[in-house]
C-alpha cells in the first residue's frame, strides 16, 4: 500500500488488496496484427502525409528554409519603404556580421526575420488588430458555448449527480 | 531505423499491460484498443530508443495513461470539461468520508470467477470514480497528483476514489461472503 496516510483505514486497504491481485487482461486477439497493420500503413505513407516531426531531416530543414524566405520576401515586397533608421541599422548589423564568418548568414536570416515581424507589426493599425482580437475571442467563445449547449443536449444529463 | 520483427515481439510482450491499462481507465475495449494502436504508434516512431531500454514498459504506460486521460477529457460529455465537478452536500461543503468497518478480505486470493467480477464491477463504476480509483491503486498516484493531471479539487478525488471503494464493496459483498470473509 503505497499511500501512507490511507494505509490504517480498512476500506483503503480492502480495495488495494483486491485490485492489487488483479493480473493483466488479455488483449482482444486481433490486436497485436491490428496494431501491426497501422505501423506498416504508417511505414508507406509518403513523408509529406505524415506529421512534420517525422519528416525527413533534409526536408525539414527545406522547408524551414522556405518559410524564413517567404518572410524576407514578404519584407522586402510589401514593406519597400522601411523606415531609414532600420536600414541604418541593418547596415551597420551587417558590417558586424562580417566579423562572424560562417554564422553570419544565420544571424542575418535572423535579423531579416526580427525586422519583418516588427515592421509588419508597426504596419498594422491598433485599432484593427484590437478588432480582429475581439472578432477572435467572440468566435471562440460563441464556438464553445453553442458546442457545449448541444452536447449537452444530444447525451443528457451525467450520471455523476 | 526500426526492425519490423523486433516491434513485433515488442507488441506481444506488451500487448496485454496496454490493454489492461487503457481499459481499466477508460471501461470500454473497444476504445482502450484504439488508445492501444496510438500507444503502439507512438513507440514505433521511438522504437529506435526503446527497443533496448529496460523502461520501454513504463514509458509505454504512461503513454498509455495519458492517452486515456486525453481521450476522456476530449470526448466523454459526462467528464465535464467545463467545471470542476466536486460533489457537495445540500449545505454547500464538501461531504466528509466516513470509515468502513474493518475488513481482511486483501488477504485472500481471489479466483479467476472473482478476478472476473472485480473486473466488471470496475467497468460499471461513473468515469470519474472509476478513473480516480484506477490511477490511485493500478497507476500508484497520489490524490494529489490524481486531481493536479485531472484538473478537479483534492475533495473530488478523495471523495470519488471513497465512493468507488464502497461501491466495488458493495458489489462485491456476495463474493466475500462465499469466501467467509
Amino acid at each position: 500500500m503505497p499511500k501512507s496516510p490511507e494505509s490504517q483505514d480498512p476500506l483503503a486497504r480492502w480495495a488495494d488488496g483486491v485490485l492489487r491481485q488483479l493480473p493483466d487482461r488479455p488483449a482482444p486477439s486481433g490486436l497485436a496484427e491490428r496494431i501491426l497493420l497501422a505501423v506498416a500503413r504508417s511505414r508507406v505513407l509518403p513523408w509529406h502525409r505524415r506529421p512534420w516531426g517525422q519528416w525527413p531531416v533534409a526536408l525539414r530543414v527545406l522547408a524551414g528554409l522556405m518559410a524564413a524566405g517567404i518572410l524576407s520576401l514578404m519584407w522586402w515586397l510589401l514593406l519597400p519603404e522601411a523606415d531609414a533608421m532600420t536600414r541604418s541599422a541593418a547596415q551597420a548589423a551587417s558590417s558586424q556580421l562580417d566579423a562572424l564568418g560562417p554564422w553570419s548568414a544565420a544571424v542575418s536570416l535572423a535579423h531579416s526575420l526580427a525586422n519583418a515581424l516588427i515592421l509588419v507589426l508597426r504596419g498594422l493599425n491598433p485599432w484593427l488588430l484590437a478588432a480582429g482580437a475581439g472578432f477572435l475571442a467572440i468566435l471562440w467563445s460563441t464556438t464553445l458555448g453553442l458546442s457545449t449547449a448541444c452536447w449537452r443536449l444530444a447525451v443528457g444529463p451525467s450520471r455523476h449527480s | 531505423m526500426s526492425d519490423p520483427v523486433q516491434f513485433e515481439a515488442f507488441v506481444r510482450a506488451y500487448q496485454d499491460m496496454v490493454f489492461s491499462t487503457a481499459v481499466r481507465l477508460l471501461g470500454n475495449e473497444t476504445e482502450a484498443q484504439d488508445v492501444a494502436q496510438e500507444a503502439f504508434l507512438r513507440a514505433w516512431n521511438h522504437f529506435a530508443d526503446l527497443s533496448g531500454s529496460r523502461t520501454a514498459g513504463g514509458w509505454l504506460k504512461t503513454v498509455t495513461r495519458n492517452l486515456c486521460l486525453n481521450h476522456l477529457q476530449r470526448h466523454r460529455a459526462r467528464w465535464k470539461v467545463f467545471s470542476d465537478f466536486t460533489r457537495e452536500d445540500e449545505d454547500g461543503s464538501e461531504r466528509e468520508l466516513e470509515i468502513a468497518a474493518p475488513d481482511t478480505l486483501q488477504d485472500t486470493l481471489l479466483t479467476a470467477d472473482q478476478r472476473e467480477l472485480v473486473e466488471r464491477s470496475l467497468a460499471r463504476l461513473p468515469d470519474d470514480q472509476r478513473v480516480a480509483l484506477s490511477l490511485y491503486h493500478f497507476e500508484d498516484m497520489d490524490y494529489a497528483e490524481i486531481a493536479t493531471r485531472l484538473g478537479v479539487s483534492l475533495g473530488k478525488v478523495k471523495t470519488d476514489i471513497f465512493r468507488a471503494r464502497e461501491t466495488l464493496r458493495k458489489r462485491l459483498q456476495p463474493a466475500r461472503e462465499s469466501m467467509g470473509v
